[in-house]
């Protein structure tokens, strides 16, 4: 509503500014990828050609063809989809009961415990490493998807629950009290008001969660050994040998890398798009 | 349903100390500031919020630990709190899917009924959000309906209307309930919201129920100052000033009570006057004082003449008079009370002589 008002009200001059600075900032984010793109087309030896050439000679798929016949890249596709899609799924379903929880109901110690759950954001994730490695030596979890799972939900839960923690105090309290007196119980109206009220909350959720886990290099690379069960990030650097660099296979993979994150998020951007919103009114 | 009685002290603030008898099929408004204590005594009622001492019944009944969907009533609240994802329709019947075993057609039915009685037949398939206030109001009315309660709890429903649409559903709603003849506990800040719906009405302040009457009892019989200023607009005139038995000294005028009652009381106190009948003079020799004119709203049939004697009143001295008594701003006016139109108040702000019913 206040977009309407503002563009209502804008000088034409405004407006050329305001599409400027879009263009910039547009130009910045997609020029990098239009590069691996474009680069990835190019045979091997003309993509670091001087001048070089925006628009390749000649198009070729060859690094592609390479990348999905000759390499584990199929494998670290499937790896990485699990681990991101388990990932998505364990720390969501946590965090939608965790934030109900915390966003609705009154309890003694609601307010520490829930600082205290965002507290262990202020560490970076470097430093969790050692202790996380120790942890899931412990677990004999150490190179699994399912050790892996484990570390990136350590690592989204705060983020998660909090997200839905503000997502469900957007809920009227009076909602949930019409329906307590309309006779459901706490059960019933968390499924059959409180969830379905929250959907777009849960999709931007996910949304963060699994471009985290898709694209999570160093923790990664830390406790998975075994090539086979390399994710995306660490497959890629695969292709970074010791004296040379497969500049084809690297510029195709890191395409293909990029591309789910870019499409799911352009399919579930009006909802991240409005649960942002949504939670910015509440301050 | 027999009644209500609700006795508990909350520590800190909330309510203290309520005791109220609602009867059967009964519109019992409860009124006063907001922080009164009122809505929280509807939530008590629902069962939302526990009483921490006291007990209530509900139809002889003692609920305090009975669940809101058990005690057999069903609430309103000031946002309507429609269920958003759900359509009309569905909002009338959700609490039913849970609580009953009707089966598809019943339902059907009686969400045909009420929106019928409601006249929302025609929205039953739109979503909460593609409705006005009013509309969102009337559903919000049908889903307690549905429900068949025993005791309607109505937390400011018409607060969030426009002033026009606010008077149309107040004449519904009061007819509504003649004809469901369902006992209501209705909650407003607003006096003539009270006075207009209420059999009776309850006022309250800062926890405190203050007095409970009918709207005119409240009006004529205030027991205490806070409910002579709040019941009644504009409020009622407030001097201070001491009573000596029928002589009341201000520092503005002295008044001299000839006939009436004797109420005996000695001491410092307070005299009050509505603006309804207060007498001005545009001869300003005439009359108890005189005082400047600071303003006058011209409403059409009366006129309110708003004088300059803050240092003198509680709030503002304002007097309804007729049509024709029109005196311009910065004029000075005659002001005289007639004395069976006379309110005391002792020291403790507690009504010591009540306006004469004429």
């Amino acid at each position: 509503m206040s977009m309407d008002a503002s563009t209502a009200y804008e000088s034409r001059s405004i407006k050329v500014l305001r599409y400027a600075i879009i263009a910039v900032a547009l130009l910045a984010v997609m020029l990098p990828i239009l590069w691996i793109l474009v680069s990835s087309l190019k045979p091997s030896d003309e993509i670091f050609q001087i001048p070089p050439q925006y628009i390749p000679r000649e198009v070729t798929l060859e690094h592609y063809n390479a990348l999905f016949a000759d390499t584990l890249f199929v494998r670290y596709i499937i790896n990485s989809v699990i681990v991101a899609t388990l990932t998505t799924i364990s720390s969501v379903t946590l965090a939608v009961f965790a934030g109900y929880g915390w966003g609705k109901y009154t309890f003694t110690g609601a307010k520490t415990s829930s600082l205290f759950i965002l507290m262990s954001q202020l560490f970076p994730a470097v430093v969790v490493i050692i202790p996380l490695f120790e942890m899931l030596k412990w677990l004999s979890l150490l190179n699994s998807h399912a050790g892996l799972i484990l570390a990136y939900m350590l690592l989204t839960l705060p983020v998660t629950t909090w997200m839905l923690k503000g997502f469900f105090e957007n809920i009227p309290d009076n909602i949930l009290r019409a329906a307590r007196i309309d006779g459901l119980s706490e059960f019933q109206i968390f499924r059959e008001i409180a969830l379905p009220l929250v959907l777009p909350g849960i999709a931007s959720t996910a949304i963060y969660c699994f471009v985290l886990a898709w694209q999570e290099f160093i923790l990664a690379l830390t406790f998975l050994q075994d090539g086979a069960k390399y994710t995306l990030p660490v497959g890629l650097m695969g292709f970074i040998e010791q004296n040379q660099i497969e500049w084809g296979l690297l510029l195709a993979g890191s395409f293909v890398t990029v591309l789910p994150a870019a499409v799911t998020f352009m399919f579930l951007q009006r909802y991240f798009i409005r649960s942002l919103a949504g939670s910015g009114t509440k301050g | 349903m027999s009644d209500v009685t609700k006795v508990y002290g909350e520590a800190t603030i909330g309510v203290d100390d309520l005791d109220i008898e609602v009867r059967d099929g009964e519109f019992l408004v409860l009124v006063g500031p907001s922080g009164c204590g009122k809505s929280t005594t509807l939530e008590l009622v629902a069962g939302l919020q526990r009483p921490t001492g006291g007990e209530i019944h509900i139809e002889d009944q003692l609920v305090n630990d009975v669940k809101p969907q058990n005690r057999g009533i069903a609430m309103v609240f000031q946002d309507y709190a429609l269920y958003p994802h759900k359509t009309v329709a569905d909002n009338l019947q959700f609490g039913l899917k849970y609580t009953t075993d009707l089966d598809k057609a019943e339902l059907q039915s009686r969400v045909e009924d009420i929106a019928e009685l409601l006249d929302i037949t025609e929205l039953l398939g739109d979503k909460p959000t593609q409705l006005s206030g009013g509309q969102q109001q009337r559903v919000a009315l049908g889903r307690a309906i549905a429900r068949d309660p025993s005791v309607f709890l109505l937390d400011e429903p018409l607060s969030n209307l426009d002033a026009k649409l606010r008077t149309t559903m107040r004449a519904e709603l009061l007819e509504l309930q003649e004809d469901l003849d369902v006992t209501t506990i209705y909650v407003t800040h607003d006096q003539t919201e009270a006075m207009t719906m209420g059999d009776r009405i309850a006022v309250m302040d800062n926890g405190y129920l203050q007095q409970v009457g009918t709207p005119n009892e409240v009006y004529n019989e205030p027991e205490n100052k806070f409910v002579a200023r709040f019941i009644g607009s504009p409020s009622m005139n407030i001097f201070t000033g001491t009573i000596e038995r029928s002589e009341v000294t201000t520092p503005l005028f002295e008044f001299s009570l000839e006939d009436g009652p004797d109420h005996g009381y000695q001491g410092p106190g307070k005299i009050g006057i509505r603006p309804d009948d207060v007498e001005i003079h545009e001869d300003e020799s005439d009359g108890l004082f005189r005082a400047p004119v600071r303003v006058i709203e011209e409403l059409g049939s009366e006129n309110l003449v708003h004088l300059d004697l803050d240092s003198d009143v509680e709030g503002e001295f304002i007097a309804r008079v007729d049509e024709r008594v029109r005196p311009k701003t910065g004029d000075l006016v005659g002001v005289s009370f007639p004395e069976e139109a006379v309110y005391l108040f002792d020291g403790d702000d507690k009504a010591v002589k009540h306006r004469q019913m004429r």
